[in-house]
């Protein structure tokens, strides 16, 4: 199974000088002594925790070979194994086409794993092996401070158990869900395998990367409260379970915003919300230089959006809020033109996450001109449900102003995931803060 | 006693030969010079045939032993009495044969629409329409232009583009004419062609505001039925000029034809409807603030038809 959950690395500015000559400098300095202070631990921490580490391969049945590998770890004396939701999902989707299996480097002996409990929201999962014997992994309770070790165990690539050393780097500020930032190389496969600090206790699970060290981790904390709310041997529906948790989620995040800062600031001719709340990351953006010699219409804008969909299935993502501000003049062009360009970006809005026609519903769209304050506007709602989870939806909102004649503002949101009670309030606030 | 012979030849000309009385009682046909009736077909014999009149009135038609033969409707005939419409082909010229009480029909009117539509073949009108069409062009794009870099070589191709396709479908129907009437009526189609490509152009226009304020009928396939009515108008309008079909027959061809192109068009639509997408389907009509004529409803108004749009959500789970 690869990382699968990897936040869009947007606004990449690199230096490339800058950055040679800083990789030049610490492989040079630091070679001799950092490594070998950190192969010592890294070696104690694995003779320490390696034999309670597994590889997980999701067994198409009928192909009767993995089609997928990830990592976990025990838990518990009873056969607790935790890993990532995102490794055992078509196990969770589709209970009868594949099987979980859990192996040790040596591949001596093979465990049938069945799923206990699963947070799609935190992406973790909690696998039950009734037979297994073996150490138990310790959950750390005392926190990791920035700046110390950290040690990330895995099976990569289907390799064989891996140690990576690397840095705590605390909680990723702006993230939808927690994330603790690893700096660290967390590859394909090491997916729901552990991340410790140097006493050998579980900090965090290994669940996505972003590329050059840039990894995250799921925070201890979360596995802790899923652990503490699984009873054994008791009959979930982890369908609904799921559904549950996406509509807390999502009751988490609108309420926060809810609760954030709907101040307005300037964008082109109008305002607009920014960051509302901490997990909302806004991105501007206007016509450039190059573009500037033609006559088209001049465009600001402002778009917000969260850091990462929740990963439901390999075809479907959901969780993503989006909202998004337009901003058009023209002097140059009559009404009528500048209707024509606006009309061409007013058509083109989709919602950030997407599914298959087996995970989602088609759209049903409405549109009025409403009319807030003194300007009149067009708006557009569209909804589409869950195939499998009834009471959830996508909603995606737009709204532009239609009597200005050569100027228009556009306001857009897309809630992924959502209820009819939250996406009514949030529309409504919405509305209201307007910015007309 | 006298006979009328219309005469066609090869290449569909005809004309009318008038006997009002022979005296010999004979009358000779054949390429011949020193025939009574002379006829201008290689493929007929210099004295290919004759007619004898009877006491009674009666013709009687006799081959001279030709190459090709002699035909009554579709029989080879060698002598044979003829009545009044019966038709001899000899080589390739057709005779038709009347007795001078033969009844003909009363006179057209000029103002019938085949001749009305005929007679829209005038070089002003040609060049009036071709100027509106223009026209009519130049505004779409005016309106159409939304800040681009415009050349020369752009806007030239825009134009030929537009012209050219009804240019083409004009010259296929005039070369259909040519067969099947014996003229090719350019013009008169050429100009109808142009009539319907400024009416598509600009019933747009109040249809499109029509729609933008009452967004119940801004529907694709009201436009489309639109679309299909000025075509089926055009497609009557050269049928009549190009073929000499029963006027019943262009009617129901022009009213048959659009009616099926929107039948595979609905049935398009509708079996691709129920096609997954991840963009949503909404109206984003907008058009400039002139053409608003209406007010909307309160922010509170629109929040309440949101339950029912995610009722109907709930009704495209499938």
């Amino acid at each position: 199974m690869s990382l699968t959950t990897n936040p869009a690395p947007r606004c990449a500015i690199s230096y490339p000088g800058l950055f040679a000559l800083i990789l030049g400098f610490c492989l040079s300095v630091g070679a001799h002594t950092a490594v070998a202070l950190s192969a010592a631990d890294a070696r104690s921490t694995f003779e320490l925790t390696h034999g309670a580490i597994y590889q997980i391969r999701v067994i198409d049945i009928a192909a009767n070979n993995k089609s997928s590998t990830g990592s976990g770890f025990v838990i518990d004396s009873n056969g607790l194994i935790a890993t990532n939701y995102h490794v055992v999902s078509n196990a969770v989707n589709t209970p009868g086409k594949y099987r979980i299996e859990l192996l040790q480097n040596d591949e001596s002996r093979v465990y049938i794993a069945t799923v206990e409990n699963v947070d799609v929201v935190n992406d973790l999962a909690l696998l039950h092996v009734p037979e297994l014997q073996g150490p138990v992994l310790p959950l750390a309770g005392a926190a990791v401070a920035q700046g110390d070790t950290a040690y990330a165990i895995g099976y990569p690539y289907d390799l064989g158990i891996t140690v990576v050393p690397g840095t705590y780097n605390g909680l990723a500020p702006h993230s939808a869900s927690d994330r603790v930032h690893f700096t660290g190389s967390l590859n394909p496969g090491m997916s729901g395998g552990p991340a410790f600090n140097n006493q050998g206790e579980v900090i965090g699970v290994n669940v996505a990367s972003a590329g050059n060290q840039v990894s995250f981790l799921i925070p201890v904390q979360r596995l802790q409260s899923l652990y503490a709310g699984t009873s054994m041997g008791q009959q979930r529906d982890l369908k609904d379970t799921m559904r549950q948790q996406l509509v807390d989620n999502s009751a988490r995040m609108i309420e926060q915003m809810l609760d954030g800062n709907w101040q307005l600031l300037p964008l082109g001719g109008a305002k607009a919300l920014d960051e509302i709340t901490g997990f909302l990351r806004c991105w501007g953006d206007s016509k450039n230089q190059q573009e500037q010699s033609d006559s088209k219409p001049f465009w600001a804008q402002r778009s917000c959006q969260t850091d990462h969909n929740i990963f439901v299935s390999p075809s479907l993502t959901t969780g993503k809020i989006e909202l998004q501000f337009y901003w058009l003049e023209s002097a140059e062009l009559n009404s009528a033109q500048f209707y024509e360009h606006y009309e061409q970006i007013f058509s083109r809005f989709v919602p950030g996450n997407s599914g298959r026609e087996e995970d989602l519903g088609r759209w049903a769209c409405e549109d009025a001109f409403v009319n807030p304050a003194a300007e009149v506007t067009k708006a557009v709602f569209c909804a589409r449900g869950y195939d499998a989870m009834p009471g959830l939806y996508d909603v995606l909102f737009l709204q532009g102003s239609v009597s200005r004649a050569q100027e228009a503002h556009i306001i857009h949101f897309t809630l992924a995931g959502t209820t009819r009670e939250l996406a009514q309030k949030f529309t409504q606030r919405f509305i209201e803060t307007g910015a007309w | 006693m006298g006979l009328i012979i219309e005469v066609t030849g090869d290449t569909r000309t005809t004309r009318l030969e008038n006997f009002r009385s022979v005296a010999s009682g004979l009358l000779s046909i054949g390429r011949a010079r020193d025939n009574d009736l002379i006829l201008d077909d290689p493929y007929v014999d210099p004295y290919h045939g004759q007619i004898i009149f009877g006491e009674t009135g009666t013709w009687l038609y006799q081959d001279l032993g030709s190459e090709n033969g002699s035909k009554r409707g579709k029989e080879s005939v060698n002598d044979c009495a003829l009545a009044s419409t019966d038709v001899l082909t000899l080589g390739k010229t057709r005779l038709q044969f009347f007795d001078p009480s033969h009844q003909v029909a009363p006179a057209l009117s000029l103002h019938n629409s085949r001749q009305r539509l005929m007679s829209f073949n005038t070089w002003s009108t040609s060049g009036a329409l071709l100027v509106g069409a223009i026209l009519t062009l130049a505004l779409n794009i005016y309106l159409n232009y939304t800040g681009e870099k415009l050349d020369a070589g752009l806007l030239m191709g825009i134009f030929l583009g537009a012209f050219s396709l009804p240019l083409i479908i004009s010259a296929a129907w005039s070369l259909l004419a040519k067969v099947l009437c014996g003229r090719s009526h350019f013009l008169s189609i050429v100009n109808v062609a142009l009539l319907a490509l400024i009416v598509l152009e600009l019933y747009q226009y109040p249809f499109i505001g029509l729609a933008y304020n009452f967004p119940a009928i801004d529907r694709g396939f009201l436009g489309v039925l639109l679309n299909l009515l000025v075509f089926g108008l055009y497609l009557y309008a050269t049928l009549l000029i190009c073929t000499r079909l029963k006027e019943h027959t262009n009617k129901l061809i022009a009213g048959l034809v659009p009616v099926v192109i929107f039948c595979a068009y609905l049935v398009i639509q509708i079996s691709t409807a129920d096609e997954h997408n991840n963009a949503p389907n909404y109206n984003g009509r907008l058009l400039a603030p002139v053409v608003l004529l209406r007010s909307g409803e309160t922010p509170d108004e629109f929040i309440q038809r949101l339950p029912g749009i995610f009722d109907d959500a709930d009704e495209l789970i499938d």
